[in-house]
């Protein structure tokens, strides 16, 4: 579900390689060709591309967790068959991604290890509570459609592999979406409750979603590399106007009111009040908002935040727990399949 | 939540001894007869049995599928990525194995197949099949021994399911999701938004 | 018509058996997304949890249309002794790979013949709807018997936690014979036979363990003995539905 627009800060790029081969190389991205894994490139460019798989792959198996705890309560056999395959796509995503990263260069065991012991990340909407099904619905609807705004920019992209695999995922990203809208849809339509449910959690999620696009972006963007090679494509503050622009109209129409909320240490809403900043400005056609809490940002991307110590936990008892399976089924390197 | 998610968490120090990942597999999967294989994704797994087992139940529930083919990703040899489209050449000959023969027709595409070609060597068999697949389009050409190719072969098994599977798939929403709109948004209004979510959104 | 016409109805019943099996069963496996031993079988197994869960709103959908009730009225509205699920779906997996694999290649196993049977009644839509289950079935008992020969013959360790989970579950296993209705116990015509069935799906266990190098007694319940398919359920079926319809619970509502 999620695209990689996090901040991954960047490593050092010390680019110390053939001139010609580089020159060559940037003009290719800046005439819209897609790099292939024959290509040369840059070795800075090959880290930073993995840096930026690994990222959204534990992104993908990460964020299946939030909502995986909900499978087993969906509330009628259509909603628990659409979670479980909407659960199961991000798996799948992960399982994409953790491929086009063991291209450039890394193990999947290696990924999977350095997730659960922290040496990488993940994005940050996954360190939130789910404490409601609306929260459910309000992730399909907000989180799943920042993505796809996200992913499409990414789709953009320079990488050949990466923008093969984000197409792919882009294509079942839009039964997400559609699905998560038809909840929200259904819940602001029914009883009391159910629209009290759906605000509730619309409460905890319009904040985290405005943060999906991440901070603001360097004034330079434009020329620092990971907009130089075209791995994105957009600046992080023009994705989340756009995103404004489309959901904040669509929330209020449904009845949803847009508030700015204090929240606790669990990441529950304590305090709330209408956000009277959003107008929209007739003339550029864009709604302004209020920012979103960036301090809480950072404190929750350095691992304080209310289920990151969960979360990596549920990880590591998989990798664990699924540790003799693993060893028994092999690598296939020397082993003769069974009969089957 | 659910009683294996809300356990106690608590670990010992150190994790269990890495494992090694297994081979890497390419698929590609076939909506209906006569049509060519098209790139659908990767899967890891120890050998061929279980690489199409995996695909079938990924893959092969993405969209209609009635076939799926792997090979090892280690068997593909694959040519130049062109910025033009490739010139055919004259390459002839049709001694040694058989190699299929898959064409991409633009970076960043998926491959799909087109055929196969005889050759002796990978080499020659991307000249052979650039002569004889690279039409107005084919930026690349990827071969792969026909030996290693595997396939669902079990004909009596199905892959894409019979029962209803809308659940699934965006379309199964879109008569739901307009009828419950209507009670929010005026038509025109809806049709709009719906509109600007293909064009700019989605 | 109403839940109670549904529950004495003898037909019903069988076909109540084998759709709460599946939902049991899809509904606990699915509780693994995302957490399962390998990516590409979490993919699978979730696959074949979606298979169980649409196999029993068919199945649900048939009684529907037959009892004038909704599919999710009969999944989530029941009273707990009126599922018919057998004892050896519920039994909780721990979080342990071994039980949760070989519960389902049991109760697969049994669905398959189950199916089988029902797809030859003299019931047209029931018997239609059971032949479109048929094949999809037989992916999940090949797959599954596969892995329990890969598991079961791949190393000391995953033969040793194979042996343990088929000891935990064959005495259960047994009790997906259970008839799931008195007039059903008091004929023969377990739909089709009973001994017959059990004789059917013991070989083709045993068939599969033997490669697997495992080895299990596997034996015919006393048909009186009563279980979960006569409602008597383990305490921890209690838990499982309140989990299952915590949602709607909470909130009843007429749509979500």
């Amino acid at each position: 579900m999620s695209g990689a627009a996090n901040p991954v800060s960047p490593p050092d790029i010390t680019i110390t390689c053939d001139p010609d081969k580089l020159a060559e190389f940037e003009q290719r991205i800046a005439d819209g060709v897609l790099i292939e894994p024959g290509d040369w490139m840059p070795d800075s460019y090959r880290a930073l591309m993995l840096r930026m798989a690994e990222h959204h792959a534990n992104s993908e198996i990460v964020g299946a967790l939030p909502e995986g705890e909900w499978i087993t309560r969906a509330p009628s056999m259509l909603r628990k068959l659409a979670l479980i395959a909407k659960v199961q796509d991000e798996v799948g995503h992960g399982q994409m991604l953790y491929r086009v990263s063991q291209e450039l260069g890394k193990s999947r065991d290696d990924m999977l290890r350095d997730l659960i012991t922290g040496k990488t990340k993940y994005h940050n909407c996954f360190n939130y509570p789910c404490p409601t099904w609306g929260d459910i619905a309000m992730i399909q609807w907000l989180i799943d459609g920042a993505a796809i705004m996200n992913q499409k920019t990414l789709a953009d992209g320079a990488y050949g592999p990466y923008v093969r695999t984000m197409n792919r995922i882009n294509m079942e990203e839009a039964f997400h979406f559609k699905s998560g809208e038809d909840m929200v849809l259904t819940l602001m339509g029914g009883t009391k409750g159910q629209q009290i449910m759906a605000q509730d959690a619309f409460d905890r999620w319009w904040p985290i979603a405005l943060m999906f696009f991440g901070p603001a972006d360097k004034p330079n963007a434009e020329e620092l590399p990971a907009m130089k090679w075209r791995m994105k494509t957009e600046r992080n503050d023009s994705l989340r106007q756009r995103y404004v622009n489309r959901f904040a109209p669509a929330a209020m129409d449904m009845g949803l009111v847009i508030h700015v909320c204090e929240k606790d240490a669990a990441g529950l809403v304590t305090s709330k009040r209408p956000d009277e900043a959003i107008a929209l400005d007739e003339d550029t056609g864009n709604w302004s908002f209020t920012q979103p809490d960036w301090d809480e940002f950072w404190r929750v991307i350095r691992g304080n935040g209310p289920c990151n110590a969960h979360r990596v936990a549920l990880r590591r008892l998989s990798y664990e727990q699924g540790a003799w399976v693993r060893r028994a089924i092999g690598t296939g390197a020397v082993a003769t399949p069974p009969a089957a | 939540m659910s009683k294996v998610r809300e356990q106690d968490l608590t670990f010992g120090d150190s994790l269990p001894d890495p494992t090694p990942d297994a081979r890497h597999w390419v698929i590609y999967t076939m909506k209906r007869e006569a049509a060519p294989y098209k790139w659908a994704g990767y899967v890891d797994a120890p050998d061929a049995s279980l690489a199409l087992q995996f695909a079938r139940e990924h893959y092969g529930l993405d969209e209609a599928c009635i076939g799926i083919i792997a090979h090892e990703h280690k068997d593909a040899s694959d040519g130049v990525y062109s910025l033009d489209p490739l010139k055919p050449g004259n390459a002839a000959g049709d001694d040694g194995d058989s190699w299929t023969v898959f064409t991409l027709e633009k970076r960043g595409g998926n491959h799909q197949s087109a055929g196969t070609v005889n050759a002796p060597d990978a080499k020659i068999a991307i000249e052979r099949a650039t002569a004889a697949f690279a039409g107005p389009k084919v930026r690349s050409i990827r071969v792969v021994p026909t030996a290693r190719i595997h396939e669902t072969t079990e004909s009596e098994l199905i892959i894409w399911r019979t029962h209803d599977m809308n659940y699934k798939l965006a379309k199964g929403y879109a008569k739901d999701v307009r009828a419950k709109w209507s009670r929010f948004r005026d038509e025109k209004t809806y049709e709009q938004y719906r509109k600007d979510d293909i064009a700019k959104h989605f | 018509m109403t839940m109670q016409d549904m529950m004495k109805d003898p037909l019903a019943n069988i076909v109540l058996m084998h759709a709460d099996d599946k939902l049991m069963l899809g509904h606990m496996q699915s509780d693994w997304t995302g957490l399962a031993p390998i990516l590409e079988e979490d993919i699978a197994a979730s696959s074949m949890s979606q298979d169980d869960l649409s196999h029993a709103l068919v199945l649900f959908d048939a009684l529907a249309q037959r009892f004038g009730l909704s599919a999710d009225d009969i999944a989530f509205e029941r009273d707990a002794a009126d599922y018919r699920c057998c004892d050896l779906v519920t039994v909780p997996d721990d979080f342990n790979w071994a039980i949760a694999l070989m519960k389902r290649w049991f109760v697969a196993t049994f669905t398959a013949l189950g199916i089988d049977r029902l797809a030859t009644i003299d019931d047209e839509d029931l018997a239609q709807r059971c032949r479109r289950l048929i094949p999809e079935q037989a992916i999940h008992v090949r797959h599954l018997s596969e892995w329990v020969i890969r598991l079961g013959s791949g190393t000391d360790e995953s033969n040793r936690r194979m042996q343990e989970a088929l000891d935990a579950l064959a005495p259960a296993a047994s009790m997906l014979f259970e008839p799931p209705d008195q007039s059903i116990e008091s004929t023969e015509n377990f739909c089709c036979g009973r001994e017959e069935m059990f004789e059917q799906w013991k070989s083709q266990c045993e068939r599969t363990l033997r490669e697997a190098n495992l080895s299990a007694t596997l034996t015919l319940s006393p048909r009186s003995m009563a279980g979960g398919r006569r409602g008597a359920h383990a305490d921890h079926f209690a838990s499982q539905l309140a989990e299952m319809t915590d949602v709607r619970r909470a909130e009843p509502a007429p749509a979500w």
